[in-house]
Parts: structure tokens; C-alpha cells; sequence
């Protein structure tokens, strides 16, 4: 690895250490430094429970939220655009988000329908969305998976995942007809994304999760690196192609799953992030690509919630719209460059 | 070197197959290829080079007949096997934005690396040594990218060096490169098979390339039998006259290659010896006028000398001291 890369990365890391105890840090009630400190280490007896709530019920789940959140939506972004060798395919592209808002919008649309207004049920309420949302991504992503070994062409299978995402967003629009206002605004928050709402118990259990399924799917450098070739190239140098792109999409797939049923469909992170990695690593190994992208994702989740949070924006803004703001100019500076090789060449 | 055959083809038939429906490109084909050779594949649009190419490179199955590479039959092997066996440059377009030239190559190292694909020592040599092979070693940090059409071909070439496998097979190399670039992928290419002993096979639409580099070349045509051959042997036999029978361009046996055929209108006899005469009669061709010995059906004589050219028409003499003026004259 050369020395510049590990520079790099090495600044990446410590960007996400100063930014996640920013985030600890600040909000709009101000707790000092020291008992910040004292709070996380458990000695902060003498702290007021307010400030330890604000602390550990509400700032370190969202820091911890946002950092695996980031992470995840970038790897998954990365894989999906080597993959697909399609520079604009993201998380969403596949139709998978839109899985997880179908299975959302199921449970909290119809259980409406059914008189049991969901967003009244509090923590189950919270959980049957989580679940729903896996359910309907990962369902999603098994169909695109099976029909992953079916047809032969990658822009096929990017069109029936754009297809896939119609007819769930078809479906969502037919259930918010049929339901009352109450969940319909559930609905659209949920859709707004947050890394605040994973309260408490969930972290923990998000955080392990994701904590496990981030270095597995790191295992797939090397294919991903032969993935670049074209399948052609590939396979003649003893890549099982329809394997490959089982396991990348498989794992694209469940990141992104998981990430979008405890945040909502967070949109451009996943998008923007791998084209930032290439910009600035200038390189297309996915040795460095990967582990780089997956930082790049925590340190940008982390300043987009930073400021989604900033004092001054009583409440908390929608992680989307923060976001958004942030990557779309990245894309549209990467369609830019683009242009300009293409000039080159 | 010790010829052995390579790659036998036995009444082999390829094409696609299409929800149980056969759609034959060739058939009947039945060939082998040796090692240590240059075999050239030409045959124009739709002869079904490609699809031959892709079913020799295993990347789709032969619909009948068999293919046997170093004596087992190919869908034998396993992609993991054949990826030590079979080395291939493409036309496909790869998605090389940020990779340098030495990242390429250096994947041509994949089916020997391990799991995370990091190269070893002898894995860096190797690399080297398929880029000091191709001579694009000044280019080694460079991106894909940054590379002209021909560079970026050695590059191809070289990782599938860096494969060493005892065959490699190339589709169209030369295709959208300049002359000069054509010229020099050819004669490395037949380099390589000697200096290494590979099978060494490509398709080209280049024929006058392949006529004068290949060893043996093979002559595609739908619904014939595939020819193969010398491309003397071919020449001798008038197969290479009879295989691209076009208007405008006529088949020269004396040089074994093709050049193209004016509509003459005007006969003129040329006569003098040397550089400038053969010049004169290549122009002369160029703007239709047929050169000739002998004078009885020609309007004109033109002269060669050391400094110029006399043409005697009709009792009148003019002397020219180029080709252009000569032209001009006979025009007038």
C-alpha cells in the first residue's frame, strides 16, 4: 500500500473519531467536555439525569447510528456500482429501498386500514416497523437475486430493479389512498430518514449487526477488482461470475436492508461516497476503495447529522435533506469530470 | 521448436441457442492450431469469427462437434482450470477509469493469487516481465486512460502474459488502431510465439497484415467449410483469389496479396528500369491509366530516364520532371 493511501486513511480515521465526539458534544442543551466524558465511562453519578439521558439515550445512539449507518450505505453503494459498472447505481437503484418502504407502508398503512392506527403503539409500534422494512427489503433482494442467475445482462437486471421499484412506490401510493391521515404522516417521516430514532435497546442489537456483516463483505475485494474487468475478462481469469455477483448483490443487498429499516431510506451516501473515495484515492483497487469508502461513509454520516442537529435547528432536520444537499453536488461534480476525460480521450 | 497441436476442432458447430432453438452460425468446421504459431482468422462481418473466438474461449458451449485444447475437451476444464490454461484479449469495453497500467497486468495474476489477491514476489517479476515483453515499461505508473488505442492493447496483451497461459486468443487487436500501431501488434505478437512457444490466435479484418505476418491463417465464409492453411499454400492454390471475390480489388499472385483494381480508360507503354519507374507505374494505375509493354494498343510511350520522363503522343514530345507534371501532361 502506498505511503499517500495510508496517510489518507489514516486522516479518515481520526475524522471520524473528532467528529463522533462532536457529535456527542454538541446539541441543543450544552454539556460540557469533562462530563460528557464522565457520562460515557460511567462515573457520572454526580451528573444530572437529564444530561446522562441526553447523553447516553440520545446522542451516542444517534453517533453510533449514524457512523455503522454511513459505513454500510457506502460499502453497499460501492459494490453495487462495481458490480453493475454502472457509475450512478446506488442502494436505491435496485428497487431494495423501495422493498423496505413497501414493507413498511404495509404494516403501518394497513394495520390503519384495520382500525389499529399504528403510530398510537409506541415501542412495538417501533419494532413492527423495523421488521417490516427487512422483510420487504430482503425480499426485494432475493427476487433481484434469483433474477441475478437468470439473465445475462447487467443493464437488464439495473432495469428490473428500477421496474421492481415502481411497482412497490404503485402499491405504496394505492395504500396511502385507503388510509387515514394519522399514518400517512407516520409513513412520510419514517420515509424522511433519521439516525435518531433507533432508540436504546436497538442500537445495540443494529450496531452488532452491522459490526458483523461490514468486515464480511470486505471479503470480496478481490472479486470486486476482477468484476472491473467485464465478465468476460473475469471469468477467463477464473472468476465464477454468476457466484460473484450472487455474494456482491447479496451483500449490497443486507447492508442496505438493514440500514434502511432502522434509518428510512437514506438517500445520496451511498451514491456519493465510492465516487469521493475514487476522486480522492485515485485508484480502483477495492482494497483501498472498500475500507476507505466505508470511513468516508461514517465521517460524512457523522458531519451530515452534526448538522442535521446543530443548535438553532430546534428539533432535528431530516437526515435526507441534509444529505442530499451535501451529495448531490459530489455527483454532479463527478458527471462533470467525467465529461472532461471523456473529452480527453 | 517442437510443433504440437494445441487446440483441435472436430466437426465443430457454434452458435447461440435460444430457448431450445439452435440459431447455427458455422458449422462442420474441423481444424487445429499449433504452438509456437501466429494463426490469423479472417473472414468479413457475420462470418461468425467472434462467436468462434468466444466458444474457443469457453464463454459460450459449442452446439455440437468438440473442441479439445492439450488433449482433453474443453468443457472439461473448469474456469478456475482453463484460467491457467487459455489467456484472452477482448474488445470489450472495462471500466478502467483509475487503474494504471502496472494494476492491470498485475491482474492477469489473479487465477495464482491468493484470497485477498495480493501479489507475492515472483508474482511482481512475473508482472514485469509481461510488460518488459511488450515494451511498454515507461508506461508501467501511467493510467489506463492517459494510453493511446495501441498502447492500451500491449497493456491487454501484456496481462494476458502475465497469465502465462500456453494459449492465448485475441479478437480483433488490431481493430481502431492506426497503421503504424497494426503493424507493431502483429509482429509482437509473432515475436511472442516464437520467443515463448504460445498458441497464439486472433480474428483481423486486416488482411494484408495477416497475408504477410501470419503463419497460418484460416478463411471463414458462411455456409463454406473453413479453409486453413499457409498463406503462400493458399496463394499457390488460388484459394485467396477465389475468397474475396470484390469488385475493386483484384488478388496479385506474384506478391500473395490483394491490391485494389482500377477501371482503366487510357493505355500508355512505360518503359525504363529502377525505382522511378516502378513509381510511374503506380501512379499511373492510381489515376487509370493502364501501363503496358508492348505499344500496339497504347496511346502513348512514356520514357523513364534518371531526371525525367519524355512522353511521345501523336509525334509530339514532352519531357516532365516529376510524377505530378507527367500526369498532368497525359491529361492534357
Amino acid at each position: 500500500m502506498k505511503r499517500r493511501w495510508l496517510g489518507i486513511m489514516g486522516l479518515l480515521v481520526m475524522a471520524v473519531v473528532l467528529l463522533g465526539v462532536l457529535n456527542l458534544l454538541i446539541g441543543t442543551v450544552e454539556i460540557p467536555f469533562r462530563s460528557v466524558v464522565r457520562i460515557l465511562f460511567g462515573e457520572g453519578a454526580e451528573e444530572s439525569e437529564i444530561r446522562r439521558n441526553i447523553i447516553l439515550k440520545s446522542r451516542l445512539p444517534q453517533a453510533l447510528t449514524a457512523l455503522v449507518a454511513g459505513a454500510g450505505l457506502s460499502v453497499s453503494g460501492l459494490q453495487m456500482q462495481t458490480v453493475f459498472r454502472n457509475p450512478l447505481a446506488g442502494p436505491s437503484v435496485l428497487g431494495i429501498s423501495s422493498g423496505a418502504s413497501l414493507g413498511v407502508a404495509l404494516v403501518v398503512l394497513v394495520s390503519g386500514i384495520g382500525g389499529h392506527a399504528l403510530s398510537r403503539l409506541g415501542y412495538v409500534g417501533n419494532l413492527a416497523l423495523t421488521v417490516s422494512a427487512i422483510i420487504g427489503a430482503l425480499a426485494v433482494m432475493a427476487l433481484i437475486a434469483y433474477i441475478s442467475q437468470k439473465v445475462k445482462g447487467n443493464v437488464t437486471l439495473l432495469i428490473i430493479g428500477v421496474m421492481i421499484g415502481y411497482v412497490a412506490n404503485a402499491v405504496i401510493g394505492v395504500l396511502k389512498f385507503f388510509s387515514v391521515e394519522e399514518d400517512i404522516r407516520a409513513y412520510v417521516i419514517w420515509g424522511l430518514g433519521s439516525f435518531a430514532r433507533v432508540s436504546g435497546n436497538q442500537v445495540t442489537l443494529f450496531v452488532t449487526v452491522m459490526a458483523v456483516l461490514l468486515p464480511l463483505s470486505m471479503l470480496l475485494v478481490k472479486t470486486l477488482n476482477l468484476l472491473l474487468l467485464g465478465d468476460h475478462y473475469a471469468r477467463n481469469l477464473g472468476l465464477d461470475i454468476r457466484r460473484a455477483r450472487l455474494l456482491t448483490i447479496g451483500s449490497a443487498g443486507v447492508l442496505v436492508a438493514i440500514v434502511t429499516a432502522y434509518c428510512g431510506p437514506v438517500m445520496f451516501l451511498g451514491l456519493a461516497v465510492p465516487h469521493l473515495c475514487r476522486g480522492i484515492f485515485s485508484t480502483s483497487d477495492h482494497r483501498i476503495l472498500m475500507p476507505a469508502s466505508l470511513l468516508m461513509g461514517s465521517v460524512l454520516a457523522l458531519f451530515c447529522n452534526l448538522i442535521a442537529r446543530m443548535p438553532g435547528f430546534e428539533g432535528v432536520l431530516p437526515i435526507n435533506s441534509v444529505t442530499a444537499l451535501i451529495g448531490a453536488p459530489v455527483v454532479m461534480w463527478v458527471l462533470f469530470r467525467k465529461r472532461k476525460n471523456d473529452l480527453n480521450e | 521448436m517442437n510443433r504440437q497441436e494445441t487446440i483441435r476442432l472436430s466437426d465443430l458447430r457454434i452458435g447461440y441457442r435460444v430457448r431450445n432453438e439452435e440459431h447455427v452460425v458455422a458449422e462442420g468446421l474441423d481444424a487445429s492450431i499449433s504452438n509456437g504459431e501466429l494463426t490469423c482468422l479472417l473472414g468479413r462481418n457475420g462470418a461468425g469469427k467472434s462467436t468462434l473466438l468466444r466458444t474457443l474461449a469457453a464463454f459460450q458451449p459449442p452446439l455440437g462437434g468438440s473442441i479439445r485444447l492439450l488433449g482433453r475437451a474443453l468443457t472439461e476444464y473448469s474456469d478456475r482450470a482453463l484460467s491457467h490454461l487459455l489467456g484472452v484479449v477482448l474488445t470489450d469495453k472495462c471500466d478502467l477509469t483509475n487503474m494504471t497500467v502496472a494494476d492491470l497486468v498485475a491482474m492477469g495474476r489473479a487465477p495464482y493469487t491468493g484470497f485477498w489477491g495480493a501479489l507475492t514476489a515472483s508474482d511482481r517479476k512475473e508482472v514485469d516481465r509481461a510488460v518488459a515483453a511488450v515494451g511498454i515499461e515507461s508506461l508501467a505508473e501511467r493510467k489506463i486512460r492517459t494510453l493511446s488505442d495501441g498502447e492500451r492493447q500491449k497493456a491487454m496483451i501484456a496481462k494476458a502474459l502475465a497469465q502465462q497461459t500456453p494459449v492465448i486468443l485475441l479478437d480483433e487487436p488490431t481493430a481502431f488502431l492506426d497503421y503504424p500501431s497494426k503493424v507493431e501488434i502483429m509482429q509482437l505478437l509473432h515475436r511472442l510465439t516464437r520467443e515463448t512457444g504460445k498458441t497464439i490466435f486472433l480474428s483481423t479484418h486486416d488482411l494484408e497484415l495477416a497475408l504477410q505476418i501470419a503463419d497460418r491463417i484460416w478463411l471463414m465464409k458462411r455456409g463454406e467449410p473453413l479453409i486453413t492453411g499457409t498463406p503462400e499454400d493458399l496463394s499457390i492454390d488460388g484459394t485467396l483469389a477465389s475468397f474475396f471475390p470484390q469488385k475493386g480489388i483484384a488478388f496479385d499472385p506474384t506478391t500473395g496479396l490483394f491490391r485494389i483494381r482500377n477501371r482503366y480508360r487510357m493505355e500508355v507503354r512505360l518503359t525504363g528500369d529502377g525505382l522511378l519507374r516502378d513509381m510511374a507505374d503506380k501512379a499511373l494505375r492510381r489515376v487509370g491509366i493502364e501501363p503496358s509493354v508492348s505499344d500496339e494498343t497504347a496511346e502513348a510511350t512514356v520514357a523513364v530516364a534518371s531526371d525525367r520522363f519524355t512522353i511521345q503522343r501523336d509525334g509530339s514530345v514532352v519531357e516532365c520532371r516529376s510524377i505530378a507534371e507527367l500526369l498532368d501532361a497525359l491529361d492534357r
